[in-house]
């Protein structure tokens, strides 16, 4: 599904992400660990072909992300740490722009957003402007434009930051079933029992470089994933 | 604590003279003089204009009459002091970022309130002063005050900033609250300051005439002041020496301050931790047509257009003006005729050069606001939205320029028709206009996305730098203002070798041309250029 080759990229001097390498099978939920600047965020946004990489080669099912971007991210949702939406739309009328764009014909879009709202207690708010969302609604709001159009790969930076726990809960099982559909999730976190909970794989970055990766129980062995983190980390 | 926090106010307004915004980065001590200077440039100039008002209402002092004079320019003060602050009065004293921290530290909150205040009294004391000063500089000048006159003139400047910053708080409140019942807030910002323009225009055209009407009317303006305005008569008296009249128009402000102060202190807290009302069962969101993208892009720049009175009000304006001179054309169209019947009796050739006049004016016009300039930095931190999005840069470049060229076209193409019927140009030659404005429109269009591509601004943190305060703003307008000059200035070039009809149609052709060699730029290299941003 999702293939990083020798991913490098470089902010001036300093080597944001260095020569990682990671493959995302379908069906698999990927979780991305690391501490503060280690390189989560360049990564992912490299994936979505948000961020331009000096080397490396990323690919999403066989397909280049520098060489076909558009169709690359057609299959993509991308959720970041901070959902800044258009302040001037609505929610609804931002998610009928999200469908637009993907092609979700209108009777399609309005099943799945009456669900998707329905399930993150928006439905009501959809008629109201972003401005005036919390951060919690926006990621809600960001997470149901996510899945609106159905993604094949869903890239998400920092998903659980500002959701409620019923939301958070709501939100572990459409990971689950975007991959039990043959989907893959990659998202980075710092909530180490979230991840070692939900995730079949996890990665771990430090300094840019990747230091271990694996299923969960090659990376954790008979310890917790946080003992793990902290070894590395230290 | 309030001296701490005054200073942080006051540094937070002038930052940008300490401070680069856009790199944030200090500027160099010779970079902090030339704003300084710049800014005591731009307030002499200002003094000089109210010099200029000074000198008409002078004669009122050969007539006895010079606390009229003081209190006519002290109502043109406080009206400016006023209309300066007024619009930005709501944000400065209760939609400050830092409310939160600052409620949240052991400080009054009337001492945050104090210190809002200064920040729009510190407005209003700029405002007033540069009509207060250049008027009591003109009676020391010429006309021989009173020691207490010229004490008392100084002394009233503070004070009537005081009474400004009473006005502008309670007018300030007023706004916000008819803003804040009405739907589409950007709209009514636009009309609100369309309708204040065209008064300050007319205003403006008309001063000399008012000016001539006071004089000569002394007499009943002054009885008039005497019983409708008596604040304003106290102050005039106050500022031709009256004790009295000093100690009256001292004290009610101070009164009128303490009051605003005590009724806005009480409810101060209240409203920065108010949060907006939400009506959730009122409008129930539905799903819309679906469309293409081509179609969503183009609605959402539309949209992006229409939700801010900032981006309206300084890019879209020559949308306004264009059909209003249509307008003014039609009723005067005889009037019109008649000065052009006068004009080509003196200059014959003023008839063969019409169709490049009519041109001139609407391209120059035309090229006042230009939307899609700011259109790519106005992305901001949105930007990633599109980024992650299946749309090619081409696409969402393409709706920008979509935009600009549907809300301009029509207005210019029929202002064109318009005014080529009124000054009774052929239609043949009315045909070539129009299709050049068209293509003026479109190349104008596109030099303004080329700059936003090319010199983008994403960290800004009002959207007013983008638009107003940007260097491509200026760099567009220069651009558009200088292919203004070289087509039109083309033809009178070569009126004599081709018809300026003839002219007009291949300079449409000519910048059709060119209008297609720039959309292919910005379909492949501005394109690579988006993508990289």
């Amino acid at each position: 599904m999702l293939k990083i080759d020798h991913l490098t990229k470089t902010y001036g001097e300093k080597k944001a992400v260095d020569d990682l390498s990671l493959h995302i099978q379908p069906g698999e939920l990927y979780g991305f660990i690391g501490h503060n600047g280690a390189g989560k965020t360049t990564t992912l946004k490299s994936v979505v072909g948000i961020l331009q990489f000096d080397s490396g080669e990323i690919t999403i099912d066989g397909v280049s992300v520098k060489a076909d971007p558009i169709t690359c991210k057609k299959n993509i949702a991308y959720i970041p740490d901070n959902p800044d939406l258009y302040d001037f739309m609505t929610g609804m009328q931002y998610l009928n722009f999200v469908c637009d764009i993907f092609g979700v014909a209108a009777d399609v879009r309005q099943e799945r957003i009456q669900a998707l709202a329905e399930g993150f207690e928006l439905t009501a708010d959809l008629a109201q402007p972003i401005s005036s969302y919390s951060h919690g609604m926006k990621q809600k709001l960001a997470i149901i434009s996510a899945w609106v159009h159905e993604p094949k790969l869903v890239v998400m930076d920092e998903p659980f930051v500002g959701l409620d726990p019923k939301a958070a809960h709501l939100m572990k099982g459409m990971m689950r079933e975007i991959c039990d559909k043959g989907g893959a999730i990659f998202f980075s976190t710092h909530v180490l029992e979230v991840a070692e909970r939900l995730c079949d794989k996890v990665a771990i970055i430090k300094g840019g470089r990747l230091v271990r990766s694996g299923t969960m129980e090659e990376v954790k062995g008979d310890t917790s994933l946080e003992s793990v983190f902290l070894e590395l980390e230290g | 604590m309030l001296k701490a926090l005054i200073k942080k106010q006051y540094y937070e307004c002038f930052r940008s003279y300490f401070v680069n915004v856009k790199t944030g980065k200090a500027r160099s001590k010779a970079g902090i003089a030339g704003m300084f200077v710049f800014f005591a440039v731009l307030m002499l100039f200002l003094c000089s204009v109210f010099f200029g008002m000074s000198l008409l209402l002078g004669s009122l002092f050969e007539v006895g009459l010079s606390w009229l004079y003081f209190a006519l320019m002290g109502v043109v003060s406080v009206a400016l002091g006023t209309f300066g602050s007024v619009f930005s009065t709501f944000s400065t004293l209760y939609m400050a970022k830092d409310n939160e921290l600052l409620l949240s530290m052991p400080i009054p909150p009337s001492k945050i309130l104090i210190t809002r205040m200064t920040l729009v009294y510190g407005l209003g004391l700029l405002y007033s002063g540069v009509v207060w000063l250049p008027a009591i500089v003109y009676s020391w000048l010429f006309t021989g005050p009173s020691a207490l006159s010229v004490v008392f003139g100084l002394l009233l400047l503070p004070i009537i900033a005081l009474f400004v910053t009473v006005l502008t708080c309670v007018l300030g409140w007023v706004v916000a609250l008819i803003a804040s019942h009405v739907k589409k807030k950007s709209f009514l910002t636009v009309v609100l300051s369309l309708v204040f323009f065209g008064l300050y225009y007319f205003v403006c055209f008309r001063m000399s005439d008012f000016m001539e009407t006071l004089v000569t009317n002394s007499g009943a303006v002054s009885q008039g002041m005497k019983t409708w305005g008596n604040l304003f008569y106290q102050l005039g008296q106050a500022a031709d020496g009256g004790i009295v009249a000093m100690v009256l128009f001292t004290g009610i402000t101070l009164a009128l301050f303490a009051l605003c102060f005590y009724v806005l202190s009480r409810s101060f807290t209240h409203i920065v931790t108010k949060t907006p009302t939400v009506g959730k069962s009122a409008v129930k969101a539905t799903v819309s047509k679906a469309q293409d993208v081509k179609s969503a892009l183009f609605k959402r720049e539309l949209k992006r257009f229409t939700a801010s009175a900032t981006y309206m009000l300084n890019c879209g304006l020559q949308i306004a003006i264009l059909p209003i001179l249509a307008v003014i054309a039609i009723i005067k169209r005889d009037a019109l005729q008649e000065a052009l019947t006068v004009f080509s009796s003196m200059i014959p050739e003023i008839t063969t050069l019409l169709p490049l006049i009519v041109l001139s004016a609407v391209c120059l016009i035309l090229s006042i606001g230009d939307i899609s300039t700011p259109s790519i930095s106005l992305e901001g931190k949105h930007l990633w939205i599109l980024r992650s999005l299946p749309v090619a840069g081409k696409e969402v470049l393409d709706a920008k320029l979509k935009l600009h060229v549907a809300l301009n076209v029509c207005p210019a193409v029929i202002t064109v028709i318009v005014l080529g019927w009124c000054v009774a140009i052929d239609w043949q030659t009315i045909v070539f206009m129009a299709v050049f404005v068209w293509m003026f429109v479109w190349i104008i269009g596109e030099i303004g996305l080329i700059l936003g591509l090319k010199r983008p601004n994403f960290n800004w943190t009002t959207e007013t730098m983008p638009i107003k305060q940007s260097m491509n703003v200026m760099l567009s307008m220069l651009a558009d203002w200088a292919l203004t000059v070289l087509v039109c200035g083309g033809g009178y070039l070569l009126r004599s070798t081709v018809s300026v009809g003839t002219y007009v149609a291949f300079a449409a052709v000519a910048v059709a041309l060119a209008a297609r060699m720039l959309k292919r730029w910005l379909d492949t290299k501005g394109d690579a250029l988006f993508s990289a941003l």
